[in-house]
């Protein structure tokens, strides 16, 4: 029996804290009475993983169900948004990079590059925004007296905005637009080499080892320090996001804020979705989009997807 | 060849039209959902009395994964509610609500089975 117990235990990981806190001591001992009868019962086993995946992604409102975990649908909704950038933030350095070497000469390039650099411009602002809104909260909390709970936190997002900062420095030179440049070191191409390093690990050498293994060591290193950067980041902001209350901060805000996101992320959507169709015919191959591409926007779409079901899921009272 | 016209549905009431939809609503987790209000009906059962009550009278055995998944559930909706725990066996009990989702549920169900055994009669000739 003592043995049933650590087995129901151990299957009691696959579940989220939240609901363990509720369920668990229950769920353990119903799940340790029925170890002892059914010993060997493999769908039992499979009953219990799938539910307790379904419970996570629960959790972090991928799938319906009635436990909510404010902090996983935050962490949810910081991904998602980390897909959508980083997917437009490489689709516009490819438009940026070709427009570098000469003007896009098909009105699909050209309306992608244009929405895509508008938006990215009113994003940026508004990071910036929520950055002051989220410093205020900090501020408030660290009045309060709560300020040892953000102490790691914003020391893990100053190291992760060190390395995202500090590594395009580090592989500039190996950035493909020194090659095509006509405009030579414009506000294009400087922000464009930033986000090419920014979005250089999302890339088809993953599935080509001899190709990726050619690489400069450095950039190798780049490309996998960069995502670990940026899980570093959104591990940081949650914790510091659930350390204060951003939201509650600037009610109107986060209204005026989700509204623009919806609207932002469709029109780049369609801008980035127009471009890649349409290129698929392109003659000129430094604009053709590739399966990459498509892949991006079919992620971008589950992300906006995933960003629109959590936030309902945030809104709605817990139980 | 089923006789129609001689077989006509029952009449819609207003009760009929909302019938069972506090169950039905739970999608894929509507049969174990009754399976589990028709065991709380004759009492407070906690987990393992449930699973062990489902088998003796439906010849189903709800594996715990799924019976928390509905009793969440039901939970969530207000048709089963949690007692204080005896031991850490926690007991769940039917409210009113879900008492008369479970009944209003079931009579649908009686309504289906009726029909469907009369047709079977006339068409097929069943005892």
């Amino acid at each position: 029996m003592r043995n049933a117990e650590a087995r129901a235990r151990r299957f009691l990981r696959c579940y989220p804290s939240a609901w363990r806190e509720r369920y668990g001591e229950e769920f353990v001992c119903l799940l340790a009475d029925d170890l002892a009868d059914r010993p060997h019962d493999r769908s039992r086993d499979l009953d219990v993983i799938r539910s307790g995946i379904r419970a996570r992604l629960s959790c972090c409102g991928i799938a319906d169900g009635p436990i909510k975990n404010s902090t996983g649908l935050t962490t949810t909704i910081l991904a998602a948004l980390l897909i959508i950038v980083l997917g437009a933030t490489s689709i516009w350095t490819q438009l940026a990079d070709a427009s570098l070497h000469h003007t896009p000469d098909t009105y699909t390039a050209r309306l992608a590059f244009t929405v895509l650099t508008a938006t990215g411009a009113f994003v940026a602002a508004a990071a910036v925004g929520a950055g002051f809104v989220v410093l205020r909260g900090a501020i408030t909390a660290v009045r309060a007296g709560r300020g040892r709970q953000l102490r790691v936190p914003a020391g893990l997002l100053l190291v992760a905005v060190g390395v995202l900062g500090a590594g395009p420095i580090a592989v500039r030179g190996m950035w493909p637009g020194h090659l095509q440049a006509r405009t030579g070191e414009g506000l294009v191409a400087h922000i464009a080499q930033l986000t090419w390093a920014w979005s250089d690990s999302i890339s088809t050498y993953w599935i080509h080892p001899t190709r990726l293994l050619a690489r400069p060591h450095t950039e190798l290193a780049w490309m996998v320090a960069s995502p670990l950067a940026f899980l570093l980041l959104i591990l940081a902001a949650r914790r510091i996001l659930a350390g204060i209350d951003p939201a509650g901060l600037a009610p109107r805000w986060a209204r005026v804020g989700r509204a623009a996101h919806t609207t932002i992320v469709t029109t780049c959507l369609l801008a980035c979705t127009t471009w890649v169709l349409a290129s698929q015919h392109d003659s000129n191959i430094t604009l053709r989009a590739g399966t990459l591409d498509l892949a991006l926007i079919a992620a971008m779409t589950v992300a906006a997807a995933v960003i629109r079901a959590a936030t309902r899921r945030l809104a709605t009272p817990t139980t | 060849m089923a006789n129609r016209a001689s077989d006509p549905s029952p009449p819609k009431t207003a009760d009929s039209d909302s019938a069972g939809d506090a169950v039905t609503g739970f999608g894929r987790y509507a049969g174990p959902a009754t399976l589990v209000l028709a065991s709380l009906a004759d009492g407070a059962k906690h987990g393992y009395a449930l699973t062990k009550d489902i088998e003796s009278f439906a010849g189903v055995h709800l594996a715990p994964g799924t019976l928390y998944e509905v009793l969440s559930r039901l939970e969530a909706g207000g048709l089963i509610e949690a007692l204080p725990a005896s031991d850490r066996r926690k007991p769940y009990q039917l409210t009113a609500v879900g008492a008369a989702a479970l009944q209003r549920h079931l009579d649908q169900q009686r309504r289906v089975a009726t029909i469907g055994l009369r047709r079977l009669r006339t068409s097929w000739q069943t005892a």
